[in-house]
């Protein structure tokens, strides 16, 4: 009896040590080879890791602790990465590191860097220091969701001017609320209002900001059809705050708003067979002295669906990019140094529709390759323009208005093997519109890659 | 039954926590030698003390999946580099991280950064970002692997994409004859290219072929690896530039190395061991190098990979710094060498091992050493020694395990050089480029004085 009881006993603390220590790692490699500038057609061909080991440590049901490393990205054969013969880098890096506290199972505050994303990352998508406080009610017999934080994005310190002290940087308060219809039906709406203050080359003069972003979304499912849709509305409110009796005439950045619609939608044909339509709008603004009235996030990181015309693919994104629909996109040629050419800053926008076909082509493969547990083919095509037509010179000196970004074909496989690894071989090209080939015979932007990918638990 | 059950339910746990696994090897070392003393009249005794830390996580998902990372903290030398007063360094490396990927039991796919080596470490020892196949057979054994030592962007040059760095084909094979034999053979392939000039890439291949026997009688085996080494270069003229004439002078070279060890148990307390490096060719700027060796002698100073801090490598340091007059080119000319040596292993207890070492080290052949020298102002043609004869070596240390993991190597070695090593490796320093002509050469005598060194080093296993 007392050996039972030893071993209850022994049994009931290796079960509750091994409750409290959680610990995995995320895996991902991209090999990749892509032509993707503007201005030749070179092949750069990269290959790169990414580790995500995690440790959660959970003290009893009220507070637990968590730490994610990033490890990466290591390019095979980069020294600064730490990936040339010999290794050693210095590349492991905090990604999150937080303590999450749960008062009751309705409530819980998050202090720390963690991550934050909205309902389609078209504001900010990232990791970011802060506190967030998630609770859950009920309203009408369904479930409200409110999301209050507050995050600080970029602290500059503080500086003594006009006998008083000013703080430097960004603060990010965050209202999201998200409300369950029924079953199938869901509406929400994300909500950030972001502080900033900044110097300027003159000491007494900051430029100081209120800037709005708004966010309302809804998702529902319609027997075999399933839509997402958000429309995203940012406020920017720069003004110029002159110090020690200094006027501030001179300053000029304008008050200006933006737009932007995100659409996705899938039907399902039969058991094996998807399609998807994917659309986006992005104001453009083409003014004199401006150009700002487009939409921005503060970081966002927006999956369009296609591979070369988006912020979030599987492959490498941002290298070489040619045309991100979000980011800020310098929309005149950098030779032109003329002023009187439109456009000085801001964004031409983008009316990006994609169709996507996703066949599930598992049962194909099951008994031949009995290690590939899902296998989908896709294959997307989008077709972008921008909002407004913007002035493009050509090799010959000559301006013309443009709009037309390009056709991008995409095919794509996702193949889950055993159970936990993911792997994606995808080929992606964009064949240029008169944006980039206003002369004809501009090479077509091509990407080829695979990716791997697993999560370890 | 109820033990039955229990015992399953243990085990069931442990096999769960079975799963991640953590470990850390540390190594601090202990040193007092005077290697680097350039002046035999000021002969310079350094200390050194530093610590490493290499924790690694192991991880297995199921049979097919595992990951593992090792991390290198260090080396941390006590005073600098982070083991300074308040410390706080950031000293925390990723060595290796990979993924194994096993779609059978005898199939092995690694992916990441990972160590690679040949069986002697005179090719390859190293760290590297790639892929590597490894594969069992029923008495064939092979590794076949791609690895991208270095990568410096592709640049679009008259219409086509070109890639410069460095990258590796490596292949590894080993079979089994009879429970006496074996026979390997290691390649290596390196293709590098790089910019020479701008419009001209300078493509560069070395090839390593090392043959490899193993016979194993008992108390009695024997270990060689032979290895072949071609380099070619090839200059590519991709863009029109007016400062490209001819291609320059870059011949193809040869290198020849050779790496025996041999073990015979004399009895259960004694063993006799004699070690044999050699690496050279027919010219003197055609010597055997590595691409990154890690190789060991077996000696305390005159090696690649001794227990200790400073020492001589047999691999690179023996070089003459010579300078053209007529050209004003200036490089190290390698210089080929040969390293016998002997040891003997006395087991005073199972847990402590006492070890004598003798060694020396030579040149392959007489070498043409006369070189161009700068007195002052002036250069003058300065002739050096021709012996052969290098230095030889004498070591005595002690291998003690303690508490089963704890490992303490106390050592003790002793180096005494003829004219021809302060020729060799005293007057230059290829670490900083730096040489020294207000010492050694000055009255025409070299730093002919014995060099020692002694120290400790602890390595402990978690």
């Amino acid at each position: 009896m007392k050996k039972i009881v030893a071993f209850v006993v022994v049994l009931l603390m290796a079960i509750s040590l091994s409750a409290q220590f959680k610990t995995g790692m995320a895996f991902r490699t991209r090999a990749e080879m892509f032509s993707m500038k503007e201005s030749e057609a070179v092949w750069r061909r990269i290959t790169d890791l990414r580790f995500n080991p995690y440790l959660s440590y959970t003290q009893n049901e009220y507070l637990t602790a968590k730490l994610v490393f990033e490890i990466g990205d290591i390019g095979f054969g980069n020294v600064a990465q730490g990936g040339a013969i010999g290794t050693d880098g210095i590349n492991v890096e905090t990604k999150n590191l937080f303590l999450q506290i749960t008062p009751n199972k309705n409530h819980t505050v998050i202090v720390g860097l963690q991550p934050y994303k909205d309902f389609h990352s078209i504001l900010l998508d990232t990791d970011i220091a802060g506190i967030s406080w998630k609770s859950k009610y009920a309203l009408s017999g369904k479930e409200l969701t409110s999301t209050f934080a507050w995050f600080v994005s970029s602290d500059e310190d503080e500086a003594l001017v006009d006998e008083t002290t000013y703080s430097f940087g960004n603060t990010e308060l965050v209202a999201d609320f998200e409300y369950q219809l029924n079953d199938k039906m869901k509406v929400g709406v994300n909500n950030i209002m972001e502080f900033v203050r900044k110097p300027t080359t003159d000491v007494n003069i900051h430029l100081t900001g209120l800037n709005l972003w708004s966010a309302p979304y809804f998702a529902g499912t319609f027997d075999k059809f399933y839509l997402e849709a958000v429309l995203g509305l940012n406020n920017i409110r720069p003004e110029y705050e002159g110090l020690n009796d200094v006027n501030v005439d001179g300053q000029y950045t304008p008050e200006h708003s933006g737009i932007l619609l995100s659409l996705k939608t899938k039907y399902d044909i039969n058991e094996e067979a998807a399609a998807r339509f994917n659309f986006l709008f992005r104001d453009g603004d083409k003014e004199y002295l401006g150009g700002y009235a487009s939409y921005y996030g503060i970081k966002s990181y927006y999956n369009s669906g296609l591979e070369i015309l988006t912020e979030a693919g599987c492959g490498l994104d941002g290298k070489d990019q040619v045309y991100s629909p979000l980011t800020y996109y310098p929309n005149y040629p950098s030779s032109i140094t003329d002023a009187n050419v439109n456009v000085i800053n801001g964004h031409a926008g983008i009316i990006l529709p994609a169709v996507f076909v996703d066949y599930n082509a598992t049962r194909h493969v099951k008994n031949s390759m009995s290690f590939i547990n899902n296998l989908k083919l896709s294959m997307g095509l989008g077709y972008a323009v921008t909002v407004q037509e913007i002035l493009r010179v050509g090799s010959d000196g000559m301006l013309r208005p443009e709009s037309w970004i390009g056709t991008e074909l995409d095919i794509k496989a996702e193949a889950k093997l055993w159970d936990e690894l993911y792997f994606t071989p995808y080929f992606a090209i964009l064949f240029p519109g008169e944006w980039y080939d206003y002369e004809g015979g501009h090479d077509p932007f091509t990407k080829i890659g695979l990716s791997l990918k697993t999560n370890l638990k | 039954m109820k033990k039955l059950i229990s015992i399953v339910i243990l085990i069931s746990i442990v096999a769960v926590s079975a799963q991640a696994k953590f470990g850390m090897q540390m190594r601090l070392r202990s040193e007092m030698q005077n290697l680097n003393s350039t002046d035999a009249d000021k002969q310079v005794y350094e200390r050194r003390v530093d610590v490493r830390l290499r924790p690694d996580i192991s991880y297995t998902i199921n049979d097919y999946m595992s990951v593992k990372a090792v991390f290198e903290i260090g080396d941390i030398q006590y005073g600098s580099e982070g083991g300074a007063r308040d410390t706080d360094g950031k000293n925390l490396e990723t060595k290796n991280i990979f993924i194994d990927i096993k779609p059978t039991k005898n199939h092995t796919f690694r992916l990441g950064l990972m160590p690679y080596k040949d069986a002697h470490s005179m090719i390859v020892d190293t760290d590297l970002a790639g892929i590597l196949w490894m594969g069992q057979f029923e008495k064939y054994n092979v590794e076949f692997g791609w690895f991208a030592a270095n990568d410096e962007d592709e640049k679009y040059l008259s219409d086509e994409t070109y890639s410069f760095g460095t990258s590796l084909i490596a292949l590894n094979q080993m079979f089994t004859m009879n429970k006496y034999i074996k026979l390997g053979v290691s390649n290596l392939f390196v293709m590098n290219r790089e910019e020479y000039i701008p419009g001209v890439n300078r493509d560069y291949v070395s090839i390593f072929t090392a043959p490899r026997v193993v016979l194993d009688f008992g108390k009695f085996n024997i270990d060689g690896q032979f290895i072949h080494n071609n380099n070619f270069a090839d200059y590519d003229e991709v863009e029109d530039n007016p400062l490209y004439v001819n291609q320059p002078w870059d011949p193809d070279k040869t290198g020849l190395g050779l790496s025996v060890k041999s073990k015979f148990e004399m009895d259960s307390k004694t063993t006799f061991r004699a070690n044999l490096l050699f690496r050279g060719c027919y010219e003197n700027y055609e010597n055997y190098q590595g691409y990154k060796s890690f190789y060991d002698t077996g000696l305390e100073i005159i090696n690649e990979d001794a227990n200790g801090i400073s020492s001589h490598n047999p691999m690179n340091a023996f070089v003459v710094f010579y300078h053209n007059i007529l050209t004003g080119e200036s490089y190290n000319r390698q210089l080929g060498v040969v390293v016998p040596s002997v040891f003997v292993d006395w087991k005073y207890k199972e847990n402590i091992i006492f070890t004598g070492g003798f060694g020396f080290i030579l040149n392959d052949q007489s070498y043409d050493k006369n070189f161009n020298y700068q007195l002052v102002n002036n250069w003058t043609e300065v002739s050096i020694n021709e012996d052969m004869f290098i230095a030889w070596e004498i070591d005595l240390k002690a291998k003690v395990v303690m508490y089963e993991n704890i490992t303490l190597l106390p050592y003790m070695a002793f180096f005494v050089p003829t004219d021809n090593f302060a020729y060799n490796t005293i007057y230059y320093n290829p670490e900083d480029g730096s040489f020294d002509d207000t010492t050694n050469f000055k009255d025409g005598e070299a730093a002919t004085d014995m060099q020692m060194k002694v120290g400790a080093t602890v390595k402990y296993n978690f």
